[in-house]
């Protein structure tokens, strides 16, 4: 029994001791710790321990609890200068100022750094829990708040240099052309930032900016190869972050550094080259904010064969050469009424001298490659997309849509006479332009023969392609030995659908848009889309090429042969494709 | 001065005998009056088995989730002082229920640990409960005319589950609000579980109406109705006779009588031991076998051994508490869902199973296994009586060769779940897709 009383006794007292343990830590609260130290450095002696709460108006009829500096209790105070966090003194924010304008015991900490105004402890107060939405921005990222009471949509602000660096990259390297962020752009390419900041985190900003695919897993969003300085990225995080609709001044309250932005945006009046080479590489132009940035996403070569800028849409040294002024203008304008999946933004706010400035630049570029040499001529003109392995996986490839052609041995064996003609008048619908305005017949010949070699240099074997000519409906000499000797009749689209829907949308999807559910496990190139207008329209999309295609599959490719169908079923699913794309059908 | 003080000691002895009626001394008299002069104590018998206070017999585990039951009711008091259930958004832009959290954690005294308290010993009484069901099961405590107060009991434990649940929502974080939310999903599965689910949550989805009436079912409805069934609950084994026991305990190591404390027999009939005759509350005959001598006084031993489980569990929890934080998130956003989004642990071996087939692993085997439990009792009962095996149960016996069987399954029902919550809390990511606990994302299932 008495064992009994001890273990007893013993447990009261662990009870009592860990009780008090938690109360022994609410009455030493690290608070206070911390404003115990600052005086004692500042020699105070009879200073008062307490929480020192500020309350921060927002127009909208809220506070915003702000609790810092009962920690960070010398923040104000010029003669903490020297000394350790938390308790030193905040550095200058405006430079240059005698008197710092900003006044903590008024706005609190908060307001510019984010975190948790609310918690007394380090952990909580800068939000760096799970879920927090606002986890605090440490030094100069703050300034991605000086948007909340500044109105800073044009004109700098003193002080604000990392944001202001984050809002020139923005322009500069055309963010603006697929994101919108009102009063800047207006497209619908990629997510909107005009609320980022309220939406996102900085590190989910950050992460998305160098790596898109972090976070949202099928982001189309290209990997910018400038993206790798921390200083860049942590600016352009700076901007977006400080992207939110939720201010705490309105235009009429907001304090000193508020400008009126100038009445309208200058725009370019009258087109020149220099114009257009300022809208190319993004930048200013004569007191106009920057409209362009191609350069961040298409390379071109200057006269001596250098390739500059980005490897995310083709190169563009031939482009206005290949394709002519109004295909370029309209292609700028929107970009899908040439290629129907094509990932350019459309500039369409562009003016026509700005148009004209563009173009007039383009047609400088005038590099050519001097030489009949097969090999030289597919390194300048075809190994950016078709890649140096002939396998269609170019540096631009991956933003391509469709794909560029690989040529496997398979492929090149069944469609080399078609070669000279896509060579010359390239494939609508697609980004294989008019080669025949750059180069020459012999060119091609010597382009195409080069091809043919490699391709075919490491061919296992010989492949030879059936014929299968088109049957004509009516013909009694072509019965549909499938049908039990039936006479075929003109396709209907309506069974074509039918026939569509069951043998067909695993790969091209039920829209018909190549998108099916197998279409990403496939390998290069992938499934076509059957919407695309411009590519079903051109001469060589005949329907004997649809026929064969459907009929004995495309060798080189998935798209495997269906000779289980019926030559009327195939007949109707052709009837099903040309009744899509229609030059009036909507696509 | 000596009638003065004569006169104290009167008025101190009038005044002590109003409060306690008894001395302490060591009478079998005594030992029986402080045990039912003391409302607290006298829920408890006078006398109790030997077997009763051994470690072995119940490992203290029923009594643990008795103890939690009082710490959350004191702790939870406490934390409604402050608490306020409103989703009104406040000056700060912050849920005012949320916001009240954060005041916990910061500047409220002594609140972030009454709140850790309260989170631990919630998810401590769910423990608890399903431990204290498996040892009375493995015991065959639930039989011997006990069979109904296993019902109770497994009512209690679906309302201590459900007393849970509704608490999880109040702190209106992130992780309260997908949490429930994710459960409530689950019971539209159930026929008849959307109407369920719209009296509870009081609108089409979890806001403000689920708020408050979680708010009242967890502070008001359900710790009356545990309350209730919990008296039902004990007051059912003092006339079942205590504790279950084999008929037969003579053979049984137990701890010896000297460890009761000694009993002065200040009776005229020194030799009669008159007390042990009014022992009679239950049976055919008056326990005159080998039974008496192994009843002890409940006083001392007893009580100090509650009292030390008592204080164990206190300092536990406080130590906990002290190291540990409970959980809290950003504030609720039904917008942004967090991914994974998990219920509570105890509800995971569901989700998991309605990660595979909403109703079959949603309403079937969880429907199967609830019901069948709580019956369990009869479903043997029934099958003995059918089969005319008329066994020999040994109520009180750990693994009782007999059975085998029963217990063999009922294990593997435990390790069924319990390997389905392992799977659900640390094998789930992002999308309920398997990963390992080392890539674990935090969020959910806290």
């Amino acid at each position: 029994m008495i064992k009994d009383y001890r273990v007893m006794l013993a447990l009261a007292l662990a009870g009592f001791v860990l009780l008090a343990l938690s109360l022994a830590r609410q009455m030493q609260p690290e608070w206070a710790k911390h404003q115990k130290a600052y005086y004692k450095q500042l020699d105070t002696a009879d200073a008062v321990v307490e929480i020192k709460q500020v309350n921060v108006n927002a127009p909208q009829g809220g506070i915003v609890v702000d609790r810092c500096q009962s920690c960070h209790v010398g923040a104000s105070n010029p003669d903490a200068q020297g000394f350790g966090q938390p308790i030193a003194a905040h550095p200058p924010i405006v430079p240059g100022l005698e008197k710092d304008p900003h006044d903590f015991g008024k706005m609190g900490c908060a307001v510019c750094h984010d975190g948790n105004g609310r918690a007394l402890e380090k952990h909580d107060a800068h939000g760096e829990y799970h879920g927090w939405p606002h986890p605090l921005l440490a030094g100069k990222t703050a300034q991605a708040n000086c948007n909340r009471c500044h109105a800073m949509e044009s004109g700098t602000l003193a002080g604000a240099e990392v944001y202001e660096k984050g809002r020139e990259l923005f322009l500069e390297k055309a963010c603006w052309g697929c994101h919108t962020i009102a009063g800047i752009s207006t497209t619908s390419q990629a997510p909107e930032l005009t609320d980022a900041g309220g939406k996102f985190t900085f590190e989910y900003l950050e992460e998305s900016i160098v790596e898109p695919s972090a976070n949202i897993k099928n982001s189309k969003m290209p990997r910018f190869d400038w993206v790798h300085e921390t200083e860049t990225v942590e600016a352009l995080a700076t901007y977006l972050k400080g992207q939110q609709k939720n201010r705490l001044r309105s235009a009429d309250s907001a304090p000193i550094g508020y400008q009126k932005p100038p009445s309208i945006e200058q725009r370019i009046a009258s087109p020149s080259v220099d114009a257009g080479r300022a809208l190319f590489a993004g930048v200013a132009y004569e007191g106009s904010i920057s409209r362009g940035g191609c350069i961040n996403c298409h390379a071109f070569r200057n006269g001596d064969g250098d390739l500059a800028g980005g490897q995310i849409g083709p190169e563009l040294t031939w482009s206005l050469r290949a394709r002519g002024r109004t295909y370029i203008k309209e292609h700028i304008l929107n970009s899908r009424s040439h290629v129907a999946d094509s990932i350019m933004p459309s500039f369409k706010d562009y003016n026509d001298a700005e148009l004209e400035s563009l173009v007039a630049y383009l047609s400088t570029f005038d590099y050519k490659a001097d030489s009949d040499d097969g090999a030289k001529l597919y390194d300048t003109y075809c190994l950016s997309c078709h890649g140096e392995n002939l396998d269609g996986k170019g540096a631009v490839s991956t933003m391509l849509d469709p794909l560029p052609r690989a040529f496997r041995y398979q492929f090149v064996e069944s469609y080399e006479t078609r070669f000279k003609e896509s060579i010359r008048n390239g494939i609508k619908g697609t980004a294989m332009p008019m080669w025949k305005n750059v180069l020459d017949d012999k060119e091609i010949d010597a382009l195409i023969a080069y091809i043919k070699e490699r391709s075919l240099a490491g061919a296992p074997r010989h492949f030879t392609r059936l014929e299968a000519p088109l049957p004509r409906p009516g013909d009694p000499e072509r019965v549909d030995f499938k049908g039990k000797g039936l006479e075929l009749e003109a396709g209907d689209p309506a069974r074509g659908g039918e026939a569509y829907q069951a043998n067909c949308t695993a790969c091209h999807g039920k829209l018909g848009n190549g998108k099916g559910p197998n279409a990403y496990l496939l390998e290069h190139p992938l499934p076509r889309n059957l919407l695309n207008k411009e590519f079903f329209n051109q001469p060589a999309v005949t329907d004997e090429r649809l026929y064969q295609s459907i009929l004995l599959g495309v060798p080189g490719t998935p798209m495997p042969a269906h000779d289980h169908l019926r030559d009327q079923t195939i007949l109707d699913i052709i009837a099903f494709i040309r009744a899509n794309t229609t030059e009036e059908s909507v696509q | 001065m000596n009638e003065l003080i004569a006169m104290a000691r009167e008025f101190g002895n009038k005044l002590y005998y109003s409060i306690f009626r008894h001395r302490f001394d060591n009478t079998g008299l005594t030992k029986s009056k402080i045990m039912f002069s003391n409302v607290l104590l006298h829920i408890q018998p006078v006398k109790i088995h030997k077997r009763s206070v051994k470690f072995k017999t119940t490992m203290g585990l029923g009594l643990i989730t008795f103890y939690l039951f009082l710490v959350l009711t004191l702790t939870g008091i406490l934390l409604m002082f402050h608490y306020v259930p409103s989703t009104a958004i406040g000056p700060d832009g912050l849920p005012d229920a949320y916001s009240r959290m954060l005041n916990l954690r910061s500047n409220v005294f002594w609140g972030g640990f009454i709140r850790n308290m309260h989170r631990w010993a919630a998810h401590g009484m769910v423990a608890f409960v399903a431990l204290h069901m498996l040892r009375v099961y493995l015991s065959g405590a639930h039989r011997g005319g006990r069979e109904f107060n296993w019902v109770v009991g497994c009512i209690l434990g679906l309302l201590t589950v459900f007393l849970s649940y509704t608490g999880y929502l109040l702190p209106w974080d992130q992780l309260a609000f997908w949490g429930v939310k994710v459960g409530t999903e689950i019971a539209k599965i159930a026929p008849g579980g959307a109407i369920i689910r719209g009296i509870l949550l009081g609108d089409a989805d979890v806001g403000g109406e689920a708020l408050i009436r979680f708010y009242v079912l967890h502070v008001a409805v359900l710790p009356a109705v545990m309350g209730f069934l919990i008296a039902v609950h004990f007051f059912r084994i003092r006339k079942d006779g205590g504790l279950a026991r084999p008929a037969d305990t003579s053979k049984e190591k137990q701890i010896p009588d000297e460890e009761f404390g000694t009993v002065k027999n200040n009776s005229v009939f020194k030799a009669a031991r008159s007390y042990k005759l009014v022992e009679i509350v239950k049976g055919k005959e008056p326990k005159v076998n080998e039974e008496v001598d192994q009843m002890m006084f409940a006083w001392p031993k007893l009580i100090v051994r509650e009292v030390m489980v008592l204080l164990g569990l206190v300092a536990f929890l406080s130590l906990v508490s002290v190291f540990f934080d409970a959980p809290l998130e950003g504030p609720a956003d039904p917008n942004h869902p967090t991914n994974p989004s998990k219920a509570p642990w105890y509800f995971l071996g569901l989700q998991e199973l309605v990660s595979y087939h909403g109703f079959i692993g949603g309403i079937v085997i969880p429907g199967i296994l609830a019901g069948g439990v709580m019956v369990l009792p009869y479903i043997e009962i029934f099958l003995e009586s059918f089969s005319r095996t008329y066994r020999k149960n040994i109520p009180g016996v750990w693994f009782a060769r007999e059975r085998n069987l029963e217990n063999a399954l009922f294990i593997c029902m435990y390790l069924f779940m319990l390997a389905l919550i392992i799977i659900g809390v640390y094998f789930r990511g992002e999308n309920w897709s398997i990963v390992y606990p080392w890539e674990h994302v935090a969020g959910g299932g806290h």
